[in-house]
């Protein structure tokens, strides 16, 4: 842990024109407010207010009015303990589901922000628990760190070479495409990737996947602010493709990973990866626009899509998981708040829903090793939880609005938020992979 | 000498000089700061789709501002805005016979210029006629015809004034009951002026409060000193966003959704 002055020099000395424009241009006029998933936890955690405190330090730091007049121009640094536990209830109520920087006239991402407000806070030792223990996990050798993970990955691979009838070609030189799962996938939706196996096998693709995660959710950096540690996963993660000659990594989850790897890893490492990245979403509606596949239409209930924010708005994928579900059923609506770039956020991803109570718990089990928390948790913890409950609410809100049965989504994290939050309103639909709900739909040409 | 003349004579040069710096040194921040890295793999779109993103970046927020912050619409950006500050700024008849005087190719706009009033008035730039009715006022025939009942310095004052204490007494409300660190003392002074400015040239205009030249002289004085103040101030304030924080923006918005194939 170093001092907070010190942590401030490290993540303000990489400074960028894009990001100096985020943290100067703002003009305070709150069009984002009504947009932001945690705008229901209290004005506070409004996302011009949480990127605020991010401007404070700028200012103080690196303008000359701070420096002179300090508090009065809003210019000061987190001092105290009070200060700090302000800092992190703020960086911990932001999906960064970059909603605010669509809303906001002046183009500011205030998401990046509160982004370097968690790299500030890491840096000091304020990263929750949960997530650094599963950071360490991914920076780990193995992933599988212990005997209880490993027979979980152990059994979701046993049961999808049942599923296929023959020995998975994991590792195999020379794929086409290389599937990459992740370990949150293994916690939160192991049937993804058994299904992904399925489809991937059913089709006759050329394809490949590690025997083992290269990865819990990562980069577990850019959600924990750590960005040494982004590198040194996006460093295994390309040598792993460079390894096995992959041309195209195909991911079922639709969060972090692919809007990192499909779009910032190029920023972070300053290179551009010899592979597509794309999703299991674009790579079926490929394999459906040249009639590789067919999709069985059936009646059934109300079915919807939901965009998960990174899918969608962070990386516009949009129109292709649409073309998929429409084919599969008579009885489609979109959702009514938004679509796509206006989608509404679940509430729960960037990690919050894993430092919550139940979220912290799933890990610990699935794990079997305790996670202690920190003190200063303790306090931030269970309002936490309170605001992360009010904010899915919203989500499931908007589902109940237009009473659909099925919500198709393409994120693990979406899944676990939205049947969460059914559980917790006592709502009748549940939230479903994209591969799971195709699995039996699906016709090879 | 009087505040009139020190605005007219004695301002002028170090306020644009001041700007001059202001603005070099707010631009060579951006510039030294600029990062070249690499680009990740642009989603494939058509140039139509791109200039159609290009002009929804700049009006999506204000789209959804009317969806989901209706208040802020009206007051925020309608009043104080497009159809206050704007409007008077760049095309009241009185502005562009000051644009025009430093910069002559601005009277171009000349045939777009608004009135100050929508009855003849001999402030205005455009000769009044007398309609066929046995009205006791003529009106003031400009290119917006009808629409100048609304398109006045009157009307479009007093709708930004509204605008502008909207927002003052808003943020004054948030500052003191939510104590929100959003609400900056920039803020307040930035309204403040804009509303100093405001109805200071609204009561010049109508040679208020009262009809004395040296009133007048006074009034004319501060409004315009304070407009020179924001102009000083604009390079070092949020006033920066409305001639280059709203531009770079909103292009590097369109920009990075052309990037992802939005």
């Amino acid at each position: 842990m170093i001092a907070v002055e010190k942590a401030i020099d490290v993540v303000l000395s990489d400074l960028d024109s894009v990001t100096l424009h985020f943290l100067e241009s703002c003009v305070s006029c709150g069009l984002c407010v009504p947009f932001c998933p945690y705008t229901v936890a209290g004005p506070t955690y409004e996302p011009v207010n949480k990127a605020e405190a991010m401007r404070h330090i700028y200012r103080r730091k690196m303008t000359i009015a701070g420096r002179i007049l300090g508090p009065l121009v809003g210019a000061k640094y987190p001092r105290s303990e009070e200060d700090l536990d302000r800092m992190t209830n703020m960086a911990y109520r932001c999906v960064n589901c970059r909603y605010c920087y669509q809303t906001c006239p002046f183009g500011i991402y205030s998401g990046k922000l509160v982004i370097m407000l968690r790299r500030i806070l890491d840096k000091v030792g304020r990263a929750p628990s949960v997530l650094k223990y599963l950071q360490t996990i991914e920076l780990s050798d193995s992933v599988l760190i212990n005997e209880s993970v490993r027979e979980r990955w152990a059994s979701i691979l046993d049961e999808a070479r049942k599923s296929i009838g023959k020995d998975l070609p994991l590792d195999k030189k020379g794929a086409d495409v290389v599937y990459l799962p992740w370990l949150v996938e293994a916690l939160l939706t192991p049937e993804v990737i058994v299904s992904t196996i399925k489809i991937l096998d059913m089709v006759g693709e050329n394809w490949t996947m590690p025997s083992e995660p290269l990865g819990f959710e990562p980069p577990m950096g850019v959600i924990v602010g750590d960005r040494d540690s982004e590198r040194k996963v996006f460093r295994r993660i390309n040598s792993y493709l460079a390894k096995v000659g992959g041309k195209r990594a195909l991911m079922s989850h639709g969060g972090t990973p692919y809007m990192e790897m499909r779009f910032e890893m190029p920023f972070v490492m300053n290179e551009r990866p010899p592979y597509d990245v794309i999703h299991v979403t674009e790579y079926l509606a490929e394999l459906y626009e040249k009639g590789k596949i067919r999709i069985r239409k059936e009646e059934s209930g109300k079915v919807t899509w939901h965009d998960p924010c990174k899918l969608a708005r962070g990386s516009g994928v949009v129109e292709q998981p649409r073309i998929l579900v429409k084919a599969s059923t008579t009885n489609y609506e979109d959702l009514p708040h938004g679509t796509g770039m206006y989608s509404h956020c679940c509430g729960g991803g960037s990690g919050i829903a894993l430092i919550t109570c139940d979220g912290r718990k799933l890990v610990e089990e699935f794990t079997r090793e305790k996670i202690k928390p920190a003190e200063w948790e303790e306090k931030i913890c269970p309002p936490l939880e309170e605001d992360y409950k009010k904010a899915i609410k919203q989500k499931i809100d908007e589902i109940s609005e237009i009473n659909a049965n099925i919500v198709v989504t393409g994120c693990s994290t979406c899944i676990y938020n939205i049947n969460k939050g059914a559980t917790l309103y006592d709502r009748d639909f549940q939230a479903i992979h994209i591969v799971q709900y195709l699995l039996d739909k699906i016709e090879v040409t | 000498m009087g505040l009139y003349e020190f605005a007219i004579y004695d301002m002028f040069t170090p306020t644009i000089a001041i700007f001059a710096f202001g603005m070099v040194y707010r631009l060579s921040r951006y510039l030294f700061l600029y990062k070249r890295t690499a680009q990740p793999v642009w989603r494939r779109t058509s140039f139509v789709h791109r200039i159609y993103i290009l002009i929804d970046a700049f009006l999506h927020a204000i789209v959804a501002a009317i969806k989901r912050s209706k208040v802020t619409f009206v007051t925020g950006i309608f009043l104080l805005h497009l159809f206050g500050v704007i409007p008077i700024l760049f095309l009241l008849s009185h502005h562009i016979a000051w644009w025009s005087y430093y910069f002559p190719p601005y009277s171009i706009l000349r045939p777009f210029a608004i009135p100050t009033s929508s009855t003849s008035s001999t402030l205005t730039v455009t000769a009044p006629f007398t309609p066929v009715t046995d009205m006791s006022n003529g009106f003031v025939n400009t290119i917006w015809g009808p629409l100048t009942i609304i398109l006045n310095g009157d009307v479009l004052a007093i709708l930004a004034i509204f605008g502008t204490t909207f927002k003052l007494l808003e943020r004054i409300v948030k500052k003191v009951k939510e104590r929100l660190d959003r609400i900056r003392v920039g803020d307040f002074v930035a309204l403040v002026l804009l509303l100093v400015i405001l109805i200071s040239g609204y009561l010049a205009t109508h040679h208020l409060p009262s009809n004395e030249i040296e009133t007048y002289k006074l009034m004319l004085g501060i409004h315009i000193l304070m407009a020179e103040l924001l102009v000083i101030l604009l390079p070092f304030t949020k006033f920066f966003h409305f001639v280059f924080g709203f531009w770079y923006g909103k292009l590097h918005e369109a920009y990075d959704l052309w990037r992802r194939g939005l």
